[in-house]
C-alpha cells in the first residue's frame, strides 16, 4: 500500500479570519513502512492526518492510494490524540468498535478485540469503562482498536503526547512489537523529535503555520530497535538536523531574534 | 478508600435519622401537651394511625388514581419530548429554528393553560393529562437537546473514522451520549408533573391524592391531610431515587467526582 499527498492546501475560516493551516504539502508513503511527520504545534500535522483519513476535506490538492479501497476493509484508522474512547462503553465494547462497522459479526469483533487487548496486556480490564483507567491504560486501548480495525494505512496523531516519560517508552515499545507482527504503513505524527528517531523509517519536518514540508531525513536503523539506538553519532546527527529546522521555526513563531 | 468514604456518609446518614428521630418525638410530646395546636399539628402517632386506617379504606384506589394519571402524563409529555429533543440536538438547523418558539413556551408555568385544556377536551380526564404532559415536555426536551448538543465532536469523528454509518453515530454516540442528560431532563419533568398532577387534582376532580388533600383541609381533617403529604414525599422519593440509580447504571462515567 503506497499514497501520495498532492499539494494540499487548508485552510479555515472566513474571510478576515481566515488562516491557513497547510500550504501546499506534497509526500509519498510507501510500503509498509513507520513515517513520522515532525513540526511545531500548530503547524497542521493534525488536519494533515484527518485529511489523509478521509474525515475532513482539503481546500486544494489531494491524496491518491496506489491501490483501490479494499471492500469491507478500513483504507485507514486513526489512533486519535486524546485516545477518543467512548466513555459510555467498556474496553471490550471500544477495541470490538474497531471492527464493528466493516461485515464483521459481533462475536467475531469481540473475539479479534480481545486478543487485540490481551497484545497490549490489558486481559483484566476487559469489562471497565475509559474513566477507570489510566492514562496510558487508554491510549493503550485506543492502539489495540486501531489494529484490531486491520486499515491498510495506521495512523498514529501524537498517541504519546499526554503520558509521563516512562510511561512513553513502554508504549512505545508495545507500539512497535505489535506493528513487527502486522506490518503496514504508519503515519505517525509527533513534536518529540527522539520518539520520531526511535520509531520511524522517515521522518519529514515541517514548518509552522502554515505547515510545510521542509525536509525529508531517512532514519536507517536496523529492526529490531532498542533504546540505545539513539545514543548514537548517527541518531546525534539526524537530531541536530531536526533540531536546526525546528529552532528557526519556533523562533520564527515567538517572533524570537536571531 | 471509597469503603471509607462509604462508611462515613453512613455515619452522617445515621445523624441525619438521629436528628429526624428526635425532631418527631419533640413534634410528638409538644402535641400531645397542647403547647402547638393538635389541630394544625397532630402528634405524628396520630398521623401514622390515620395513615393506617385510610390505606385500609378507597385511599389506594385514590392513590392507583393520582399514579396512573401522572405517569400517563409522564409517557404522553415525555416520550415526544425526548424524541423531539434528540431531533433537536441531531439537526442543528432544526434547532436554530425551534428555538425562538421553546424559548418563548417553556417559561409559561403550563399549569394556567389548564382552563385552555378544559375549554378544548372538556372536564375529561385528557385536559387533565393534556395539562401534564405539557409540564413534563418541555424540561424533557431541553434537557435531551442539550445532552445531544453537548457531546464532544470527537466521539462522532472517532466513529466516523472507523467507518460507521449515519446510523451508526445516532446509536454509538448520539443516544448513549445524552442519554445522562435525557435522565435528568424525566426527572425534572416528574417532578414538575407530579406538582401539577395533585395541584389538578386540588381543583377539579374527586380521586387522587390531591382531592383527599383538599377535603382534609375543608372538613378540617388535618391527620388526613399529613397522611396524603406522606404519601406524595413518598412517590416522589421513590421516583427520583429510580432514576438516580438508573443513572448509575446507564451512565457509571457521568459519577467522576
Amino acid at each position: 500500500m503506497s499514497f501520495v499527498v498532492h499539494d494540499i492546501s487548508k485552510e479555515y475560516g472566513e474571510r478576515a479570519s481566515r488562516t491557513t493551516a497547510l500550504a501546499g504539502v506534497s509526500f509519498a508513503a510507501r510500503g509498509a513502512e513507520f513515517l513520522s511527520i515532525v513540526g511545531p504545534s500548530g503547524c497542521g500535522k493534525t488536519t494533515l492526518l484527518k485529511i489523509i483519513a478521509g474525515l475532513i476535506p482539503p481546500t486544494s490538492g489531494r491524496v491518491t492510494f496506489d491501490e483501490p479501497a479494499a471492500p469491507g476493509r478500513l483504507r485507514t484508522s486513526l489512533v486519535f490524540q486524546d485516545h477518543g474512547l467512548l466513555p459510555w462503553y467498556d474496553v471490550l465494547e471500544n477495541v470490538a468498535l474497531g471492527l464493528r462497522f466493516q461485515n464483521a459479526s459481533r462475536d467475531e469483533a469481540r473475539e479479534k478485540a480481545r486478543h487485540f487487548i490481551v497484545q497490549v496486556g490489558l486481559e483484566r480490564f476487559l469489562r471497565h469503562h475509559p474513566h477507570e483507567l489510566s492514562i496510558g491504560m487508554r491510549q493503550r486501548v485506543g492502539i489495540a482498536r486501531a489494529f484490531v480495525a486491520d486499515p491498510q494505512i495506521l495512523l498514529l496523531d501524537e498517541p504519546f503526547g499526554s503520558l509521563d516519560a516512562q510511561t512513553k517508552l513502554v508504549l512505545q515499545e508495545e507500539l512497535l512489537r505489535i506493528w513487527s507482527e502486522h506490518r503496514k504503513l504508519v503515519v505517525h505524527v509527533t513534536h518529540d523529535i527522539e520518539e520520531a528517531i526511535l520509531l520511524s523509517d522517515r521522518i519529514f519536518v515541517m514548518s509552522g503555520r502554515p505547515g510545510r514540508m521542509r525536509e525529508e531525513i531517512a532514519v536507517g536503523f536496523p529492526r529490531p530497535r532498542r533504546l540505545d539506538v539513539l545514543g548514537t553519532a548517527a541518531a546525534s546527527d539526524i537530531r541536530r538536523r531536526i533540531w536546526d529546522i525546528l529552532r528557526e521555526e519556533v523562533r520564527e513563531s515567538l517572533c524570537v531574534p536571531e | 478508600m471509597r469503603a471509607r468514604i462509604r462508611s462515613g456518609s453512613a455515619t452522617d446518614r445515621a445523624i441525619a435519622a438521629a436528628i429526624a428521630a428526635v425532631l418527631i418525638v419533640i413534634w410528638e410530646l409538644a402535641a400531645r401537651r397542647e403547647w402547638i395546636s393538635s389541630l394544625v399539628f397532630p402528634p405524628p402517632s396520630r398521623i401514622a394511625a390515620d395513615f393506617v386506617t385510610l390505606w385500609h379504606q378507597q385511599f389506594v384506589e385514590h392513590v392507583a388514581y393520582t399514579l396512573s394519571r401522572f405517569f400517563t402524563g409522564l409517557v404522553l409529555g415525555g416520550i415526544p419530548g425526548i424524541i423531539t429533543g434528540l431531533c433537536l440536538g441531531w439537526f442543528p438547523r432544526l434547532r436554530r429554528i425551534v428555538d425562538p418558539f421553546i424559548a418563548a413556551f417553556h417559561p409559561v408555568p403550563k399549569i394556567v393553560l389548564f382552563p385552555l385544556f378544559i375549554v378544548i377536551f372538556g372536564m375529561s380526564e385528557w385536559s387533565k393529562l393534556a395539562a401534564i404532559a405539557m409540564t413534563v415536555f418541555f424540561p424533557t426536551l431541553i434537557n435531551s437537546a442539550a445532552g445531544a448538543r453537548e457531546i464532544s465532536p470527537l466521539y462522532f469523528e472517532v466513529v466516523r473514522s472507523y467507518g460507521g454509518s449515519r446510523a451508526a453515530l445516532f446509536r454509538h454516540v448520539l443516544l448513549p451520549g445524552s442519554l445522562p442528560m435525557v435522565l435528568t431532563g424525566v426527572r425534572i419533568g416528574a417532578n414538575i408533573g407530579l406538582l401539577v398532577t395533585i395541584a389538578i387534582e386540588f381543583t377539579v376532580t374527586a380521586q387522587g391524592i390531591g382531592s383527599i388533600i383538599w377535603l382534609a383541609w375543608q372538613t378540617m381533617r388535618t391527620e388526613d391531610l399529613y397522611a396524603g403529604v406522606v404519601t406524595l414525599s413518598l412517590i416522589g422519593i421513590t421516583i427520583n431515587a429510580s432514576i438516580q440509580w438508573l443513572l448509575r447504571r446507564v451512565a457509571p462515567w457521568q459519577l467522576r467526582d
